[in-house]
């Protein structure tokens, strides 16, 4: 059975170098070199390799600004040179018609009856003695409007 | 304690520190390389943004007066009572009666809402006839819907127009 004691003397033993044996077959300094030279090479090879491939992933990295994601606002100024002429004709053509005035015309012009003259006698004579005075007639006057056309009036 | 020991002690300690010190190399490197990326990325949508405002910036100046000219064409809503007055106004001095009848405004996906206007409109079918063309020529985004006209035995034309403009509901 193994107690704590013996457990304290075999640790004793081993780190006791005048008790300390060891199987002279199993040192092989060549072998052991080879295999720390060939770790040694392998980390050095695995870093350089990794190195590598860090410095020809990042070695032409650069800042690509994506249009892709912030699209942006498209003007298309020949609609807009279109629609701006298209609308100053119409604004013109609406002043142009602002200005114009109708003057009203009846299609159905209903004609001005006769006067009907009845003669009615009468008992007293009505003479005329003096020829009266001729006014004149010639009463026309001309205001300008504010379109600049006359009127007559 | 022998000195090989001691040596393979020390070894081994080193070995191992060697081996964190390599490790935290190489993941400092990686850890570096994708911050680097993202960093990049950042940077390169932060210039696209840039330039985007650049460009839009200079769009606004550069356009600012065909848009308020095209604005112009485009009623806007606390108009609307000077644009009623204005046709009213127009019918009367091209010898229509015309009143208004309704508004109807329906709201749309696009940038402007419709405003229909039903106009009921009197006159001689000279003016009458004058007013339609006018009322196309306005120098607004509309259309004439419907004419509804009647002529009256006294020789006059009776009836109803309806006008659909677009209507911008904000104001700059």
């Amino acid at each position: 059975m193994i107690t704590k004691e013996t457990i304290i003397e075999l640790w004793g033993s081993a780190f006791k170098a005048k008790h300390a044996t060891f199987d002279k077959r199993f040192v092989h300094p060549v072998r052991d070199w080879l295999i720390g030279l060939s770790l040694f090479l392998g980390i050095v090879v695995a870093g350089g390799t990794y190195s590598a491939v860090q410095f020809v992933a990042y070695r032409n990295i650069g800042i690509v600004s994506s249009s892709q994601d912030t699209e942006g606002v498209r003007y298309n100024k020949v609609l807009v040179d279109n629609m701006i002429t298209q609308y100053r004709a119409r604004k013109e053509a609406y002043s142009l018609g602002q200005q114009e005035q109708v003057t009203p015309t009846f299609e159905t012009v209903v004609p001005l009856q006769t006067p009907v003259v009845e003669e009615v006698a009468t008992s007293t004579e009505v003479r005329v003695e003096e020829e009266l005075p001729v006014e004149d007639i010639n009463t026309e006057t001309e205001t300008e409007t504010e379109g600049g056309a006359l009127m007559v009036i | 304690m022998t000195k090989t020991k001691i040596v393979l002690i020390v070894s081994s300690m080193y070995v191992c520190v060697a081996a964190a010190a390599l490790g935290f190399v190489v993941y400092e490197v990686h850890r570096s390389g994708l911050e680097l990326e993202s960093r990049v990325a950042l940077i390169g949508e932060h210039a696209a943004k840039m330039k985007t405002y650049t460009e839009l910036s200079r769009l606004i100046e550069e356009t600012e007066e065909p848009r308020a000219e095209l604005a112009s064409y485009v009623l806007r809503e606390s108009n609307t009572s000077a644009f009623l007055t204005e046709v009213e106004a127009l019918g009367a001095s091209l010898g229509v009666t015309l009143s208004t009848l309704g508004l109807d405004v329906v709201k749309t996906d696009g940038a402007f809402d419709d405003l229909t206007i039903k106009f009921s409109v009197k006159g001689t079918n000279a003016a009458v006839k004058k007013m339609l063309t006018t009322l196309e020529s306005l120098p607004y985004h509309n259309t004439i819907n419907s004419v509804s006209l009647v002529r009256q035995s006294d020789g006059f034309v009776d009836g109803t127009i309806q006008l659909t403009l677009s209507l911008s509901s904000y104001d700059n």
